[in-house]
């Protein structure tokens, strides 16, 4: 399963800013983002096929993503947000 | 016959009276169907309805205490949460995956979902209508300290809040922290300290 992962642990991602019309489970206050990755959550299935009972067993790797509220809102609150969301969505912060 | 109708009728309306809405139109128009073609049958739907309206949040407490009560197990529980609810004996194999968040002193969980209203029913039961309210799954990411000020919930400033959207196919709840001794408590008497807004994280568990 491990050759499927495309981001490690720690990493600084990006959550892309793309609209879509589809069951595509990433919510759009999270859109264009920067986020840690915390934890690898192994293949699932591509929801914008499963919405349409098309199953493509597992072949969407799928991270939990930390957000700082802060850098979500602005201010200066200590909390975090945690999402799910599949690499196809996420893309690397270059330094 | 207008001419003969003398009596009155009442002129507020009644449940009677209820006008469907696309939704629920939808979902009867739906149900027929598939009961018509042969896809599911009458039985079939009406076993699945008394399943989840037997579905409640003392099934979650139950899992909860036992945790508090036996480090081992909840060792196991937070690691593979499914696995260690099946070697109790509980079919869970139709549930879908499911994390347990532990709150800690300085650590406090909170779960939402942002997109629609994902929910641990096998858990907990059927939401709680605030729970799929706009107002909750706005706001929970947006203001969590006072969300849960607003559910009477007044955490210290040194505890961290980490929200948890379950935005994919995983489910969240929360372990709260169970009493001081829980581990010489009886389960049964642990249990009914478990509330259902403990494990979602909008509050904590009764005094003992």
């Amino acid at each position: 399963m491990t050759e499927a992962q495309e981001f490690q642990i720690g990493q600084m991602v990006n959550v892309k800013n793309v609209c879509s019309n589809k069951h595509h489970r990433v919510p759009f206050y999270l859109k264009g983002k920067t986020g840690k990755v915390t934890e690898y959550l192994g293949l699932v299935d591509n929801p914008e096929l499963a919405a349409y009972s098309k199953n493509n067993s597992g072949v969407y790797p799928l991270y939990r993503v930390c957000f700082e509220h802060k850098s979500l809102w602005g201010g200066d609150q200590n909390e975090e947000i945690f999402a799910d969301l599949a690499a196809k969505w996420l893309c690397k912060v270059e330094v | 016959m207008p001419e003969q109708h003398s009596h009155d009728h009442p002129t507020d309306s009644d449940v009677d009276a209820y006008v469907l809405s696309e939704g629920q139109i939808l979902e009867i128009a739906l149900r027929e169907l598939l009961l018509e073609k042969g896809i599911i049958t009458q039985p079939e739907l009406n076993e699945q309805m008394n399943i989840t309206a037997s579905q409640s949040a003392s099934f979650g407490a139950s899992i909860i205490a036992k945790a508090w009560k036996d480090r081992e197990f909840k060792q196991a529980l937070l690691y593979n949460p499914k696995a260690a609810i099946t070697d109790l004996g509980y079919d869970v194999s139709k549930m879908p995956d499911l994390v347990i968040v532990e709150n800690k002193s300085q650590l406090h969980n909170v779960v939402v979902c942002t997109l629609c209203s994902c929910y641990p029913r096998y858990m907990l039961g059927p939401p709680p209508e605030w729970y799929r309210s706009a107002a909750y799954r706005a706001r929970i990411v947006r203001d969590p300290r006072e969300v849960l000020v607003e559910f009477g919930l007044n955490l210290r400033a040194d505890v961290k809040i980490r929200v948890y959207d379950s935005t994919a196919d995983l489910r969240y709840m929360v372990m709260p922290l169970g009493p001081q001794g829980a581990e010489s408590m009886a389960v049964d008497i642990l249990e009914t300290l478990v509330t259902r807004d403990s494990m979602i994280g909008v509050g904590v568990p009764k005094l003992p």
